[in-house]
Formats: C-alpha cells, structure tokens, sequence
C-alpha cells in the first residue's frame, strides 16, 4: 500500500506509568503528521495505579482508543493493541518514549517501499562523571545506532527494537505478530520473522524519541542477561541458525582445563558459583573506585557471559543435555544455494546482479580466480549491492588483491614489458 | 648538516631530484592519490636523488599502508564514508602571540583550503604589540580576536567560545596545514561516539642541527593508519600517541561534556606544555572516541635554534609531569603513578645511558637532561600554576 495518505496506528504498551504515558500521548497530539491520520491504542497491561481513569479522561486531537489488557507481558499487550488497530500502518512505542515532533512524518515517510520495517532512533546521552557501566552500554547503543546509519548496512534480526519501529499492518498480521511465549527478546525473534518474510529493514534517524524513564544499571543489565540465555535456546529450538551464534558468542569451542571446570562448577555447584558471581559483581565497584578500566571491563564481561551461560543451564540441567542439544542441532552448512559472480564482469555489473537475485550466499570468482566466499548468515538480510565493496575491501581484501596482482602480472607478461614512466613535476616543499 | 623535506606522490614520480646541493639527505612524505601513506629517508649523491634507483625502497617504506589505499581507491570505497550526509562546518582556529612571520605562513596556507564555509579565528594571546592585529586584517575572512590573559590554553577556551561551527580544528601558528587539511578531519566526526579528531605532523624543515635532534627527539608523526581510540580499547592515561596540539580538532560541544581546557597548563604558564595531551585524557575518560588520522596533514616548523629547542624539550618534560599531576591530584586517577616509572625505565634511562656511551644514534646528552630537569620540577609547576590562577581568579 504505497500512498501519501497512509493511517497509522501507534500501539502502546503501557505499565503503571501514568505520568510518562501522558507525556508521550501529549507529544502524540503536536506531531506534524496529520492528526487525522493517526489512531493511538495504548494497552494499560495490568495497571494497578490511576492509568485506566486516566486514558479514560483524556483529550486528544487523534483518535485515542485503549484497552485494559489482563495479559502476562509487552508481547501479549503490543498484539492486543494491534488487533484493535485499523491503520495501514503500526508504529510501536514504549511508553516512557518522548517523541519529536516529526517522529511519526519520518516513519511514514520511510514507508515506500513494500515490507518495509523501519527503526527508529532513541538516542542516549552520555552523563557528566558517568559510571563505566553506563560507559559501556552508551558506547554500545549509539555504536549500534551508528553502523544502522551507513547505507551500506547489512541489517540483522538484532536490529529490530521493539521500543520504536513500524512496519505494514499488512506484513504484521501476515507473521501473526508477536510470539507471546517469549519473556524477553520477543522483538528479537520478531526480527527473525520479518528477515526470513523479506522485510526491508531501514533506520531512520529522524524518527527520534528520547528514551525518559528507563532504569538500566548493571544488576538489571546481568539480571536480564540470565533471561536473554533462556530465550535464547527457546529460539534456538526453533531457529537452528541461532546454535551457531550462541557457540560463537558465548561458548568458545576450544577445549581447556579452565573452560572445562568452568563448565563442571557452573553446572554442578551452582549456589557457589552463583555466590562467587555475585562477589565478583561487588569487587567491581571497588576496580571503578580504583579507576581499574580494564581489569572492570574484563570481570564486566566475563559476568555478562557467565549469567547468560546459566539462563542456558537453566533450561537444560545437565551438561550432557546441552551438548547433546548442540550435537544434534547444528544446521549443517548449506553450500548449493551459493550463487557464482565473476568480479571480472566490472564490480558495478556485480552490484547490479546482486541486487536484482538478492542471494543469501555468494560465491565470488575474479576470471578463473577464487576470491572467496560471503556465506550464509542466520537472521540476515539477504545481500544488496551496496554490500559488496565494504565485505570486499575487509573480509576478501588479501585474495581479492592477490588475483588483481596475478591478473595483472599476466597482462604484462602478454603485452610488452614496458618500464613504468615518471612525470617529471617538481616536488620540493 | 641539514635534511630536505620532500613530498612526493607515487602517482607522478620524477626520475630524479636535482638542486639538494645543501643537503646531505631528504626526509620524503610519500602520498599516494594525495594522501600520505608513509615516510621514508634518502641520501642525497651530488645534489640529486634518483627515484628510479630508490623505487623500491620508497615502496618497502609504504608496503601495507600503499596496498591497502589501492585497494580502496580500486574499489572506490573509504572506510570513513559511513552516510550519505554532508559533513559538519568548522571553525579554524590559530591560537598566536607576537609570531607574525609564522602565522603568515599559517593564514596564507589556510586560505588555500577549499572554502566549504569554514569560519577563521586568529586568538591573539596577550601581544605586547599590535603586529598581529594589522596581519590579520589583511585578511578579509579571518576573525580576530584578543585574549589579555596570558597562557595557551586560555586562548583555546577563547577560541571554543567563540567558534560558531559544530567543529573547531585547531593549528598553531608555526603550523602550515595541507590543503585537505580540515576536510579530511571533518569526514570522521559523522559518529556521536567521536568528539576529537587528531592528524598528522610532519616537519616543515630541518634546515639546522637543532630541528633534526627535535624530529629524531620527539617526532609528531604518529604513523600512517588511522586509529580509534577509546577507553575500552586503550588505556585512556597514555595519551602520548594521540595526538598534539598543533593539529587537534573537537566537537564544539566538547566544553559541556568534559569541561574546558586546564588554563593552569600549557604555554604562557609555568607548566609550559601538556595541556592538549591533558585534554584528550579526559576526553578518554569520558568515554568518547578520538581519531587519530593521517590523511589531516600539518607542516610544523621546528625552532630553529639549539638554545630554543632545549627549552622547548625541557618544556614537554615539565608539560608531561603537570598532566600526570592534574590527573592524580584532580581526577584521582592511580593509576598514573605506574607512568613514570615505565618511561624512566624503558625510555629515559636507556636513552640516558647511550648518550653518555656516545653510542651511534643516540639522542643528545643535553636535550635528555633537559628533559629530566624539566621532570623533576613538572609536579610543582602545575600545583603553583593552579595556585597563581586561583588567586587570579578571585582577585578578578
């Protein structure tokens, strides 16, 4: 549905948040979108404070439509709002977002395209006399930011935050929504949907909200680490693809003793090491009161991935289940659907062929020279033309320069071996 | 016996370098498609250099860095082209006193760069005569303005105040920057992670004994690839190889982040020196990124005098310990007292033992003492500097 005057419904999930969800509905009525094309429908999930009298009360220039959802979770909540919604478009916001003005114009304007999803920004700024923690997650989230802006970006199902996107009503009930049995990366897997359907993901930087009332410290960042470990395996019996980046991020394939009683305490003496976890989680205020970056940074890690590794001993008890459970379940690599591009056509003619075939694998020859691969990856969108010169220019840059010199090297040798020739130029400073 | 400063690109090579009667080598910038990719040193035979015979050598000085720029260029893709937008304005800004030779040299060569808008500030930093004031006028588009309070950076806590562009890039006035000078620094602040961008510093000459023992001493160069650097992959104290003050550029908003530049050190206080290495310490701390890259060229003349050039190596020393001062007594960093230790270790003590052994290629005796001296007194110059300036202020 590609026209100027698209509907959009903004779908809110809200919890005992009067006062930010007032806010963000305030924000709502002063958009440079038309009102009359915007519906809201705020879902007051389980609100225990004055939320419902509130939405019932209030005055809006748009359509405002709620609902007082009984369900267990923002996933149950965003698809009960979106079952209500009659626009041609659904935008999701939390709601401790503030919006600019012109945040629901960019999203829609992003919109002309078939399947396109489109993620929008919420910028974090970095405190005076900030604490490493925030540090780290600043430096993260604005890097993330950062890398979706270049539009040479192979967007991912990580890409995809729930607290501020939109996509096709349409595309929305085609993937029957959000997975209601996820406790938390839902959007992730959501992600994984919309890739696998052919979503066209896209950031846009004006569609920019500041993110108000979040509490992100690091006991909430490792609480949530545990559950992120949990939902990931949940997904990964579902997604065989995701075994592979689960082992690459987090379980190491090498065998060591350390690894290997790593593993035999984490799983067998569990409220030790737990305790230890916690100690060491202690000893990392004194490192920052120490000014100790890098001995912080390092245990920082090391926690983050030990409390993700135990949300995966969560659902599996024993080690042997798990290594069986990764034994039996890894995708084996699949090297048919490669599709063969010579580099000899002209590197334009290959950007061309590749984003009229958009294959998820590529197999690149340059003349009878093998330069290499871009394999599969899981979750990712399949490649665009605009891709080729960053992956050629650091991933195959050796072979790819290795061909260029033999290709070269035999040109010469054909043709006359000629001296290399000099202008003469003047070149004193 | 003096070196040639020769810049030359492997894309127009002459066969040969005639008139270097004077010198005994040349010291060569080697660009490729204009932009710098290396360093290398020549003897000069009769006069001239031949290229043909030194063309291999001229490409052993470049290997990786030639490769990697060829590839890019072949494929027509830059590492630094992440958006399609176009970059931020600037304001450049020459922090001057009583120089007006040098900052001739500094204008006429800012004049030469492409004009995308840029804004000129000239900082006149307490001049005992109004020789500054009538150069710059004869510059239409150059901004004058002065500073009565004595002390370098005060004149660049001036300049950030005043600039009105997003970025302001610092040079000094015995500086001359490449054309593609500002351009160049300006492609890397499209990142919010990045609030300073740093470039490289070749010398202008090395016509005398004293600007050679400076460039072997303490050259600026710091290499030929670009760098990120940030806390979390560089200890944010160690900002020797980051960066200096004569070819440094900063997001206007850096002043609220991280707050102004210490104004009890660098030149025109008894600190002499450090405040530029101080500031790119906070920055790290902060947690923002700063880029080092090598495609912003500045030329530095080197003074010229042997007696100048002592005092100016004394002064990095006193510079050095000042920072280090600030950073233990201000910003309770400990982690700085294990500094001097590594650089009296690994640098000074070494460096000191093979000049007093007069082995071959050792640095001169004096300009090592000089240093030392200027170590030792360092701590005490920031804290008396920090005094005098409080007692400035409330007096004001």
């Amino acid at each position: 549905m590609i026209h100027s005057e698209q509907t959009i419904s903004v779908i809110i999930p809200t919890h005992n948040r009067r006062s930010s969800l007032n806010r963000l509905l305030d924000c709502l009525g002063l958009q440079t979108y038309p009102a009359h094309l915007i519906e809201v429908i705020a879902v007051a999930n389980n609100c225990i404070d004055t939320t419902v009298e509130f939405l019932q009360s209030y005055q809006a220039p748009y359509t405002l439509r709620y609902l007082d959802s009984k369900g267990n979770g923002p996933a149950i909540a965003r698809n009960e709002g979106a079952a209500l919604a009659s626009g041609d478009l659904f935008l999701f916001l939390d709601d401790d977002i503030e919006p600019s003005v012109g945040l629901v114009e960019a999203h829609v304007r992003q919109h002309n395209i078939l399947n396109r999803v489109v993620i929008g920004y919420l910028p974090l700024t970095l405190p005076k006399n900030a604490k490493f923690y925030q540090i780290e997650l600043w430096s993260w989230w604005e890097g993330k930011y950062f890398n979706m802006s270049n539009p040479a970006y192979r967007y991912c199902y990580e890409d995809l935050l729930s607290g501020n996107f939109s996509l096709p009503a349409t595309l929305f009930k085609k993937i029957n929504g959000f997975d209601s049995t996820y406790r938390c990366r839902e959007d992730y897997e959501l992600g994984i949907r919309l890739i696998n359907a052919g979503a066209n993901f896209i950031f846009a930087k004006d569609a920019w909200g500041y993110h108000r009332d979040e509490v992100t410290n690091l006991s909430r960042s490792l609480g949530r680490k545990r559950l992120e470990g949990r939902s990931d395996i949940h997904s990964s019996r579902r997604y065989a693809g995701l075994i592979n980046r689960i082992i690459q991020n987090y379980l190491p394939p090498y065998k060591s003793l350390s690894r290997s009683a790593y593993l035999f305490f984490t799983v067998n003496t569990p409220k030790l090491s737990n305790s230890l976890a916690i100690s060491m989680q202690h000893s990392l205020v004194l490192f920052e009161w120490l000014r100790m970056r890098h001995t912080w940074q390092r245990v920082n890690y090391r926690l983050h991935e030990y409390w993700y590794f135990r949300g995966i001993i969560d659902e599996f008890k024993t080690l042997k289940k798990l290594n069986h459970f990764l034994d039996t379940s890894i995708p084996p690599i699949d090297q048919e659907n490669d599709l063969f591009l010579d580099l000899k056509d002209g590197i334009a003619a290959v950007e061309r062929q590749l984003d009229e075939k958009r294959p998820t694998s590529v197999l690149l020859y340059y003349g009878e020279q093998l330069i290499g691969r871009i394999p599969y990856q899981f979750g990712t969108e399949p490649l665009r033309g605009i891709h080729l010169r960053s992956i050629l220019a650091t991933k195959l840059s050796e072979p790819l320069s290795l061909a260029l010199a033999i290709e070269d090297t035999m040109h010469k040798n054909t043709n006359s071996n000629k001296k290399p020739s000099y202008s003469a130029e003047e070149s004193v400073v | 016996m003096a070196t040639a400063v020769l810049d030359l690109d492997l894309d127009s090579l002459p066969p040969e370098i005639t008139g270097l009667d004077r010198y005994v080598k040349a010291l060569i910038l080697i660009r490729f498609k204009g932009k710098p990719i290396g360093k290398t040193e020549i003897p000069v035979t009769d006069g001239r250099i031949s290229i043909e015979d030194n063309y291999f050598h001229l490409l052993d000085a470049v290997k990786y860095t030639w490769w990697t720029k060829w590839l890019h260029d072949y494929l027509d893709w830059d590492e630094r082209n992440v958006t399609n937008l176009p970059p931020p304005t600037a304001t450049v800004a020459v922090c001057t006193r009583n120089r007006t030779d040098d900052l001739k040299r500094c204008l006429d060569a800012l004049m030469r760069l492409p004009d995308d808008g840029q804004e000129y500030l000239v900082i006149d930093n307490c001049p005992s005569n109004d020789d500054t004031q009538k150069l710059v006028e004869t510059y239409g588009r150059v901004r004058y303005i002065r500073e009565n309070r004595p002390g370098l950076n005060i004149a660049r806590n001036r300049a950030l105040l005043e600039a009105r562009h997003e970025i302001v890039a610092f040079t000094d006035d015995d500086a001359t920057p490449d054309p593609g000078w500002l351009r160049a620094i300006l492609r890397n602040f499209f990142s919010p992670l990045v609030i300073s961008v740093t470039g490289l510093t070749m010398p202008l000459e090395l016509e005398t004994e004293a600007q050679e023992a400076f460039e072997n001493y303490s050259s600026f160069s710091k290499g030929f690839n670009r760098k990120i650097f940030s806390s979390s992959t560089h200890n944010p104290l160690a900002t020797g190889q980051v960066g200096a003050g004569a070819n440094m550029a900063f997001r206007r908003s850096v002043q609220q982040e991280v707050g102004l530049f210490d104004e009890a050190l660098d030149a025109g206080t008894l600190t002499q020196s450090g405040g530029d290495h101080e500031y790119f310490a906070r920055i790290l701390m902060a947690g923002y990124h700063i880029i080092y890259e090598p495609e912003a060229l500045c030329w530095h003349r080197h003074r010229r005098t042997w007696e100048e050039t002592r005092k100016a190596i004394n002064g990095y020393g006193v510079g050095v310990y000042a920072f280090w001062t600030r950073l233990l007594v201000v910003e309770r960093e400990f982690g700085i007292l294990k500094f001097p230790i590594g650089w009296f270790r690994h640098i000074q003590l070494p460096n000191l033992v093979k000049a007093i052994l007069r082995r071959p290629g050792s640095q001169p005796l004096d300009l090592i003492l000089a240093e030392l001296r200027g170590c030792l007194v360092g701590p005490w110059a920031y804290m008396s500097a920090r005094r005098r300036l409080k007692n400035k202020n409330m007096r004001a």
